[in-house]
Parts: C-alpha cells; structure tokens; sequence
C-alpha cells in the first residue's frame, strides 16, 4: 500500500509551482470575460443566484457586495496567492487560501465552470493535507541545513489524492456504459459537436474505423491505464503518464476545452516517480544564497506531511463520500443523488467535492447547433449581441466554438438553454454590454435563438432549425 | 497651522471613554437586532436576500457578511459576534480588531437589512471607522489623526444632516455659528459649542440616535490637558484621508446633490459613507389577516415593542400597493400553517383608516 499510495515531494513541489501558472493564467483568461461573468451586469449575477438558488450555503466571497472593484480585488488577491504557491512562501496556509478563493469563484458564476476547474478544485483540496512545500520553495530554504528532507509522503492526503484521480477516470468509465460509447460513435458525436469542436476535427473526420476505435480505446485506457498510475515501478508509471498527458493533449487538439487539457497534467506531475528526478543536478550553492534570502523574508518551516488520526479518518472517508458521489451523480440537471442522503449534501457544496465526471456522455442529447442573439437597434439596424455580428448574420459561423471569444461559453449556453429561469439574464447582460459599448445604438429588442443541428445516428448533419427561446424588449 | 491642529484634535482620555461607549452602543444593537434576527436575517422569512438586493438599489454595493448565508444562525452567529466585539472595547481588550470588527458587522446589518437599521445605526458605523483610523494606543493629551479630524467633522455633518433632513430647519446661521465655535481651540468657547450640539441631539427626538451622536462629541470635549501638547500621528494619514475625501463628498452629494459625489458614489456606498438620514416612523399599526382553508380568518396586530418598532419601521418603506411583502409573510407563515390560503396586510393610520398593503393568494 506504501508502495501504491506515495507521492514524491520533488513531484509534489513541482504540481504545486504549475498548479500556481495554472491558476494565474486561469485568472487572466477569466479576466478577459470579467463583466460578462462576474459583475452585477453578468448573466448570472448575485440577486440571480439568491433567487435561483437560495438553499446553497457555501460562505462564498464573491457574494459580499456587487461592487466591482471589490471583485477586480479578489481576482488580484488571487492571482497574489497564487505566485505565492509558485514560490512556496507560507504553503500550507497560502493553498488553503488557493481553494478557498478557486471554489468561491467557481460558485460566483456556476455557469461558467468547466470541468477542468473541477479537477483543479479538488486537487487543491486534497492539496492542502499535503506537504508539497518541502522542496523548492521559500519555506524549504528558511529551513535549517541540518534538518532531514524526506523525499516521499506516505499517509491519508497521498490516499486521498491518488484516489482523486482514479476516481476521475473510473467514475467517467461508469458513466460511459452507455450506447453511444458502447456502439463506437462517442467520439464521432464528440467531434462532430459544433460548440466544442475545433477546425482540426477534420482530419479524422473520415475515418469512421478510426473514429471507432478510439471510442473503444478511450473506455479501455481509462479503464485499465490508472492502474498504470499507481505502479510501484517507475517505467509502467511513467508510460502511464504519459499516455494519460498525451490523451488529454489530443483532446485539446480536437476540441475547444480549455483549461481541462491542463489541470489533468497536474496530478500527472505531482505522480512523477521519485527516479525521475534523481537525474537533476543539484546547484548546492544556488540553494545556500537562495536559502540566505528566504530566511531575511521569514522564519518557517514547512509542516510534516504526518496527519492526527482525526484528520486521517475525515480525509478517508471523504473520499468514499467522493465514491458515492462519483457514481451517484448524474449528467442530468436538477437530479438528485440518491447515494447521498439529503442532510449530507452540504459537504459537497462546501468542499467542491462534487465529482461530476460523467462528461460527453449520452452524446445524442447534446445541445448541437449555434447560439444567436438578434436585436433590433434603436436605428432600424439589426445585430448579433453574442457573436457580436454587425449586420446581422444567422448563417453557420466558419467555426462554431470560435464564435465566442472564450472557451467557457459553450457551458453556459447548455445550462441556459435548458434553463428558463436564466435565459432572461443572460440576454439582459448582452443588451447593456453592447448598450454601455454603443451608447447611440441602443437596442430596442432582442431575441435568443438557438439554430439547433443535431448530429444523427448514422453520421448524417441534420438540417438547421431555428428556436427561438427567449423575447427581450426595453420598454422606454 | 497650530490652532488649526488644536481645532481638529482629540483628548486621549476622553477617546478612551468615548471607545468604551461605543462598545456598549454595540452590544445593546446586537441585542435589540437580536430580537428579530429570524425576520429580518433570514432567506426563510420575509425579506429573503434576494429582495433586497432587488428593492435596495445600495445594498447592492455594500459590504455585507450576512448576505454569504441566508440561514438564520448566520445571522445570530454575527450578532453574537458584534456582542462580543461590543464587551471586547468596554473591557478594553483587542481594542483595533474589535474596532474594525465591530464597524464590519454593523455595515453589514445596514446592507442586510436596510428598513429596519435606523439613523443611530448608520451613524454608529461611521463612528467606528473613524476610531479605527485613531492612534492604536489612547495616550493622554492632545493628538491629531485622520480619525480626530474625522470625528471633528462628523459631529459637524451629524448637526446639518440632522437640522435639513430629519427636523427639516434650514437654520443656517445657526448651523454656522456651532461649526465655528466647535472649531475655535479656545476651551469656554468650544464647551459651549459642544453644549449646543448636544443640545440640539437631546432634543432630536431619537433616542438612538441621540445617544450616538453624544457619544461621537464625547472626544471633542476640551480639558486642560489637551492645552498642553499636541500629538500629531501621520502613520496612518494617507488611507485615513482618502476615507474621509469619500466620506466628506458623499456628505456633500447629500446635501447640495448626488453630482457632487458621483465619482466616489459607488465606493461610499460600498464601505457605507453615505450619510442619509431619513425621518423615523410615523406610527401607523399594521394587521396581518389569514383565512384557512376551513373558512377560520386570524387577524392580528404588530405591537408596540421594540421589536415589533424595527418591523414596522420596515413595512412604512415599502409603501402601498406591495404584494411583495404579503408574498413574503405568506411565504413565513405558510410554512408552519399548510391550510393557509389568503394572507393579506393592511396599515391602520392614526384616525383607523385600514389601507390594504398586499395580498396573497395560495
């Protein structure tokens, strides 16, 4: 079990300095479509959320005020701590901070998480049971020379961040028994899915065996290959490794996900087998004056990775909470899990936990096609809010998930599109974002369509059908 | 330059006292908010957050704690906490975080439940943040710090908000007269001053009120001591100052216009620097009728307590004509009578004449 559940410390170290990048440039793509998402002006703001969900719970920050500086500070102060991880300075405290700050902004806009934040969410949550600041950072040098650095971490928080990742990829297996992977045309389905699928889906288009095959392959790797992960020996891991970083990678190549082709890699960093770094040299001297300046900053040394039994117990049977929920959650909106009992399903809300992994499945019932928001200006003109058209165009955009600036939109147009509750928001934002950019053409009416083309069973396009889904008019 | 920094400076001892009520101030809101914390904290009763974030067009801007948790213990947890900060100044312990604390929380109520938070309350915050900008130590004598000089300028504002807004005087000759005189360093002439001012709070008819804005003049009090030496405190002069900047324009904006104020407006309702005093409660009673499923009608009235003050205080905000606020009683007290089918609410004036407020139908 030793052998199977421990984690390297240089491996950690190095997780912990990618996972700081990730969370910085996260935060700056995040600030590209900061009105639109996180302000009182987004398409889910505050007054939204209490209304539409009033039971969650969760001490979110976000939710203090609607002032927008306020906000523009949280997303500083987050991007502070997050080159505070990178460097190492104060760890433990620093990545608890880290996912506190990642999970209220994940649930200041619901709408716009991708499973990649999910991923990333629950790596720092286990993270923060973890001493991943033993090695290169300022905490490791402010330590005394003479003290012992082990290189490995054995106990509950190793268990429960291998489990994590195991979990990921089993729980999505489960939830992948369904039809269209078992028949072969998941990643037909997948790559014909025009709000996520990018111009390079073309080069596997026509081959339908091919197409087939991975479809087959994706359930068999993710089946067998996380046993690779936790291989004692260090070849099978790291071939484990590698493949699992090469599939998300290709995912990234045919599909617009953006930050879910990157947070993976962080577990796979943090599985590093100890060999691999036995390689390294070692810059003794580069250490010692690095270790000069980080003791002026501080005097601190990192926690032990060894953990109170209390904690051992609550870490471990988080992670079978995680199980239940794993298996229990469902892609389908508004159901409950019924492996949960109602007065538990707070912890998920409160510690991220949701492992929702059952992604592109049922891919038939995927919302296919593209979003139009047309409106009527005030002069006659007619435009699109949302992929920001002028004249207004209904026609197939040359590439569908490029319509949209950000990699984030395809969720919420599914949610929102499913969702009556939402749809007058979301269009509502569009009208003062372009009303506040365009103050002498203001939009006198607008409407929310979908031109819906689902992809059928026996690889043919449908031909398009616009719905229309939500009127806005500004009544003077 | 000299008499200047005597004219807005404070007295270390009187400080000390002053902090010392203030303490007590906070403990007797948190009890009083207490009091109807399931009406007025929580997402349960009749003003979920959502309503005021959707009827206070301010409360959108301001800092509130209560509003990351519509559960009612949230609620009584901060009240409790305000007590405590409130028990922590009178014992004189953790003075500046209870300080910081303390003007937090009661922002926080002000954002949280608008209608029900009166005037003692708004001024009450605002004191707080000016002692959280004072020295951390309360040495005796004579000191000056963006805290004093706000303290200084507050007991000014609080008189003119006060004489235009709530007793509606336009005694501006008076008005002048008290600024000059409290800001005159001459210990006979300033006392006098301060004995007008506190006249004209004694006979403002707010009982809350009042006692803050005593409070708030406690520390301009001259003493012989303060004669002698002057220190000045500039640690903190930069921040300190943009405060009182936003403070003093959002004043400003109240009194001569919001355009005055525009460019800090939003800022000052967020840390709740917006001065505006409003009139209390005439005192018209409201009923609420029920009728059940059976044909049984209860019909009662809110009383006269403290409580029921703040609830009613509330309900004059609203208006007529809001079924609003039916829905939301309906919503309260549906939950504990399931053969609830009508509630509507109605105010009584003086004279008896029932207005029916709302009405809301299962």
């Amino acid at each position: 079990m030793r052998r199977l559940f421990s984690l390297d410390l240089r491996s950690l170290a190095a997780c912990r300095i990618a996972t700081g990048l990730v969370i910085l440039g996260d935060l700056l793509i995040r600030a590209t479509e900061f009105r639109l998402f996180y302000t009182e002006l987004s398409i889910l703001p505050r007054l939204a959320q209490f209304e539409i969900n009033p039971g969650f719970s969760f001490p979110n920050l976000y939710h203090l005020s609607d002032l927008t500086e306020f906000k523009a500070l949280l997303f500083v102060l987050n991007g502070l701590l997050a080159v505070a991880l990178m460097a190492g300075y104060r760890t433990r405290w620093v990545t608890v901070l880290c996912w506190y700050f990642q999970h209220c902004l994940m649930t200041s806009n619901y709408l716009a998480n991708n499973g990649g934040d999910a991923v990333l969410s629950s790596l720092l949550f286990w993270s923060m049971f973890l001493p991943w600041g033993s090695y290169a950072s300022l905490d490791s040098l402010a330590r005394a020379p003479d003290q012992a650095r082990p290189t490995a971490v054995y106990s509950a928080a190793s268990v429960a961040f291998i489990s994590q990742i195991l979990l990921i990829y089993w729980v999505s297996v489960y939830h992948k028994l369904e039809p269209t992977w078992l028949s072969g045309q998941a990643v037909y389905y997948a790559l014909h899915s025009d709000l996520y699928s990018l111009p390079t889906r073309s080069l596997l288009h026509p081959y339908l065996d091919l197409l087939q095959f991975l479809s087959c392959a994706t359930i068999v790797w993710e089946t067998l290959g996380p046993l690779l992960l936790i291989a004692p020996w260090s070849r099978p891991r790291m071939l484990g490794l590698l493949g699992f970083s090469l599939m998300h990678l290709s995912f990234g190549f045919f599909l617009r996900l953006g930050i879910f082709v990157a947070t993976p890699q962080l577990f796979f960093l943090a599985l590093l087998p100890g060999a691999f770094w036995e390689r390294w040299p070692d810059f003794p001297r580069l250490r010692e004056k690095a270790g000069q300046w980080a003791v002026r900053w501080q005097a601190w040394s990192p926690p032990s990775g060894q953990l109170s039994l209390e904690t051992s117990a609550l870490l471990l049977s988080l992670v079978f909470y995680s199980v239940l929920q794993g298996i229990g959650n469902s892609n389908i909106r508004g159901r409950q899990n019924p492996l949960i009992p109602p007065y538990l399903r707070w912890v998920a809300d409160w510690t991220g936990l949701n492992q929702r992994w059952a992604v592109f499945v049922n891919l038939p019932t995927l919302l296919d096609g593209w979003a139009l928001v047309e409106a009527q200006l005030r002069d006659g003109t007619r435009v699109d809010l949302f992929q920001e058209t002028d004249p207004f165009d209904p026609a197939k955009p040359a590439e569908v998930s490029r319509a949209h600036k950000h990699f984030r939109w395809p969720t919420p147009l599914v949610t929102i599109y499913g969702e009556p509750a939402l749809q007058g928001w979301f269009v509502q934002a569009l009208v003062w974002y372009w009303n506040d950019r365009h103050p002498n053409r203001r939009v006198a009416r607008a409407r929310f369509c979908f031109m819906q083309e689902p992809t059928l069973a026996d690889y043919e396009d449908s031909p398009p059908r616009l719905k229309v889904i939500r009127d806005w008019t500004n009544y003077p | 330059m000299n008499h200047l920094y005597r004219s807005l400076g404070c007295d270390g001892t009187w400080l000390q006292r002053a902090e010392r009520l203030l303490g007590a101030l906070l403990c007797l809101y948190g009890l009083r908010w207490l009091l109807n914390a399931h009406y007025f904290l929580s997402d349960g009763g009749p003003l979920p957050r959502a309503c005021i974030l959707r009827d206070v067009f301010t409360s959108r801007y301001g800092l509130s704690l209560y509003m990351l948790n519509g559960f009612v213990y949230w609620g009584v947890f901060l009240l409790l906490v305000q007590i405590g900060c409130g028990v922590a100044l009178l014992r004189q312990r953790q003075r500046l975080p209870a300080i910081w604390l303390g003007w937090l929380l009661v922002l926080s109520y002000l954002v949280r439940a608008p209608w029900s938070a009166d005037n003692g309350a708004q001024l009450l915050a605002l004191t707080l943040l000016w002692f959280g900008l004072l020295h951390p130590d309360r040495p005796p004598g004579l000191q000056l710090s963006p805290g004093t000089v706000a303290l200084t300028l507050q007991a000014l504002v609080n008189v003119a908000v006060l004489e235009w807004f709530v007793l509606g005087h336009s005694s501006e000759f008076k008005f002048l007269i008290l600024a000059v005189l409290t800001l005159t360093p001459h210990r006979w002439t300033r006392g006098l001053a301060l004995a007008g001012l506190a006249w004209t709070w004694l006979s403002a008819g707010d009982p809350w009120l009042s006692a803050v804005a005593l409070v708030g003049l406690l520390p301009l009090i001259p003493t012989t001591a303060s004669q002698l030496a002057l220190e000045v405190h500039w640690s903190r002069w930069g921040p300190g100052m943009l405060l009182v900047f936003v403070w003093i324009s959002a004043s400003a904006g109240q009194l001569f216009g919001s355009y005055v104020a525009r460019p800090v407006q939003r800022l000052a309702w967020g840390l709740g620097l917006v001065q505006d005093f409003a009139a209390p409660p005439t005192p018209l009673t409201f009923e609420v009728e029920m009728v059940f499923s059976q044909g049984a009608v209860v019909r009662w009235r809110q009383g006269h307590d403290l409580a029921s003050w703040d609830r009613r205080r509330h309900l004059l905000q609203l208006g007529t004509g809001s079924a609003g606020v039916a829905r939301s009683y309906y919503l309260l007290y549906a939950a504990r009578r399931r053969r609830l089918r009508v509630l509507s609410l109605s105010s009584l004036n003086p004279a008896g004449v029932r207005v029916e407020l709302g009405r809301w139908n299962r």
